[in-house]
Parts: structure tokens; C-alpha cells; sequence
């Protein structure tokens, strides 16, 4: 594993879109439209978790030519980094709970209402 | 129906089909030259990225075909790009080359002065014979700071590594060390030769930080 990649808000929340299918793999527009990037925010920080061996990437296994169409580049979560991003995300939300000092959302059963 | 109301229906079908051709083609024409338009925006946003650029502009091109007949979007998505490759530049250097490195080239470690690897090599040797709670690190850095300038520098180092050898050799058949060793394998902690540094408690509960965890060694 590489050096921790910078925890911003917005590495959360595109953690947080594909811990959601950890064992898919996502190309960049389909990763800014389910987190809500734009491209400008999007690259670095997918540039960034790969390098922290949280992501890896690969091209599209096509035949450009056949296909008559470019290739594309496949995100996905490496299994340590999706063990990572699941403490980094969890350990964000329990943070913010922490903050806002009532009951996790989580925490509460089906049917149980918080007190 | 008049040959005159004829004509009438007739041209208004054939402006009907003219104008349908004509739509086709004009619709053909402007989707061409939007994604003509998109892929020209993405190759200039790669241009913002001197090292990366090619890669990117495989990836986003890759992703504008993605989005098939949608040619709006498409050059929507071109556009971002492009208004975000200005920032992405710098960031994604970064992010690819690491914060410690740069653009500049890297300066290649200063090599050591011969007399200096020369001491560095003793002490390594040193480190290697010896265990490190028997390395007498005070004694070693006394030897070194003793080394004179107008005295062979091999001689010196020679008459270190034998005082060491020797010393390492009287203490290993001393027989508090002896104790001590035997002490070690059999887990009896009264041996330690520091008094102050003995764990009394039995063995495994002396090293139960180092089982696993709680759960492992409940078992």
C-alpha cells in the first residue's frame, strides 16, 4: 500500500458510491455521476487513491477497432482499499454522529423509534 | 379536386419530403460536428496535463463514446473536462508522483566520505555480531571518538573491532550471561540481569500482548 491518500469530504463520498458494489468495476463518467464530481475533483482523487493502492485500474479489455469505439478505464476497489475506505467511511460517520450527539441512525432496529 | 388543388397537395408533399431529407441531413451534419467539437475540447483539456495527457485523453474519449447518440451530453462532458484539466493539471501530477516528488530532477543521495563508510562499515559489522541489548553503545562511541587523524585509519578501526570481539567474547562465558541465556529458554525471568527490568508473572501471562487478541486467546 502506497502512502494514506487525503480524506476530504469529497473522497468520501466517492468511497462511500462504490462501497456500495465493492466488486464492481466503474469507469470515470459512471463514478462522477453516482458521486457527484465533477471531472476537475474526480481524476485527482482516483489518481490519488490508486496510488495509494486503495483503487486499481485497467483498460477495457476491447478491440477498438472492432468494437469502433475507444477503449475505457476501469476503476475498482482493490481489497484492501475497500477494507480502508470502510474505516474511513465508518469512522467519518461515527465522527459526524459523534458531532451532532444524538443516536446513530444505524444503530436503531426495524421498527424502534429513537428516544 | 382541381388540377390546381392537385398541384397544391403534390408540392406540399414534396416540400414535406424535402424537408425531411433536408432535416436528416442537417441533424447528421450538426451531431458530426458536436462530437467533432467534444473530441476536439477533450484533446485540448489533455494538453493541460504534460505527462499524463495521452492516457487522459484515451480515458475521456472512452467515456464520451459512452455516451453513445447523446451528443449534448457528450459535449456537456467535454466542456467539464476542459474547464476542470486547468486545476487537474498540478493535482494530478501530484497525485501521480507523489507530494515528494516534482518536475525537478532528484538529487541523488551525497555519497559518503571513504573515511566515514569506512567507521559506518565497522559498526554495521558490529551490529550484526551483537545482540542489541548487549551492544555497548556507550563504549563504542567512546572507541570513536578517541580515533586520531594522524594514526592509520585501518589500524584503529582493526584495534576497535578486536577490543570488541574480545569483550563480546569474555562476556558471552561470564556466567551471569550464561544464566541469563539459559534464563531466556526457559522462561524463567528472575535471570534478567537488570532487577529493575524483571517481569515476575508467569510466562504466557507476561507475553499475552503478543498472542493475538482477546478473543483468540480466550478460546
Amino acid at each position: 500500500m502506497g502512502p494514506q491518500p487525503r480524506m476530504t469530504v469529497q473522497t468520501l463520498g466517492l468511497l462511500s458510491a462504490m462501497l456500495d458494489a465493492p466488486y464492481d468495476t466503474w469507469y470515470g463518467l459512471e463514478l462522477g455521476r453516482v458521486s457527484k464530481l465533477k471531472s476537475g475533483t474526480l481524476y485527482p482523487i482516483l489518481a490519488r487513491l490508486e496510488r495509494a493502492g486503495w483503487l486499481s485500474s485497467s483498460w477495457e479489455e476491447i478491440d477498438p477497432a472492432t468494437e469502433g469505439r475507444p477503449r475505457r478505464r476501469l476503476y475498482r476497489l482493490t481489497g484492501a482499499g475497500a477494507d480502508s475506505a470502510r474505516l474511513a467511511v465508518d469512522g467519518h460517520l461515527a465522527e459526524l454522529n459523534a458531532s451532532s450527539n444524538r443516536e446513530p441512525r444505524w444503530g436503531l432496529r426495524p421498527g424502534e423509534q429513537p428516544s | 379536386v382541381s388540377p390546381i388543388g392537385l398541384l397544391v397537395i403534390a408540392a406540399g408533399l414534396l416540400l414535406v419530403v424535402a424537408l425531411s431529407v433536408a432535416k436528416k441531413l442537417v441533424v447528421d451534419e450538426v451531431s458530426g460536428w458536436l462530437t467533432l467539437l467534444s473530441e476536439c475540447l477533450i484533446r485540448r483539456a489533455a494538453e493541460h496535463l504534460p505527462r499524463q495527457g495521452e492516457r487522459y485523453a484515451e480515458e475521456w474519449l472512452g467515456e464520451l463514446a459512452a455516451l453513445g447518440d447523446r451528443r449534448l451530453s457528450g459535449l456537456w462532458h467535454a466542456w467539464s473536462v476542459l474547464q476542470g484539466s486547468r486545476s487537474m493539471g498540478a493535482e494530478l501530477e501530484e497525485a501521480v508522483l507523489g507530494e515528494t516528488e516534482s518536475s525537478e530532477p532528484v538529487k541523488p543521495t551525497p555519497k559518503l566520505a571513504p573515511d566515514l563508510e569506512r567507521i559506518v562499515a565497522l559498526v554495521r559489522g558490529l551490529v550484526e555480531r551483537t545482540k542489541l541489548s548487549e551492544f555497548p553503545m556507550s563504549q563504542l562511541l567512546a572507541e570513536l571518538t578517541s580515533l586520531r587523524e594522524e594514526d592509520d585509519l585501518e589500524e584503529q578501526l582493526q584495534r576497535i573491532d578486536e577490543g570488541f570481539a574480545a569483550h563480546l567474547e569474555v562476556s558471552r562465558a561470564s556466567e551471569p550471561y550464561r544464566r541469563w541465556t539459559d534464563g531466556i529458554r526457559t522462561g524463567d525471568p528472575s535471570t534478567h540481569p537488570a532487577p529493575e527490568l524483571r517481569d515476575e508473572r508467569p510466562r504466557e501471562q507476561r507475553w499475552s500482548g503478543l498472542s493475538g487478541p482477546a478473543w483468540w486467546r480466550r478460546r
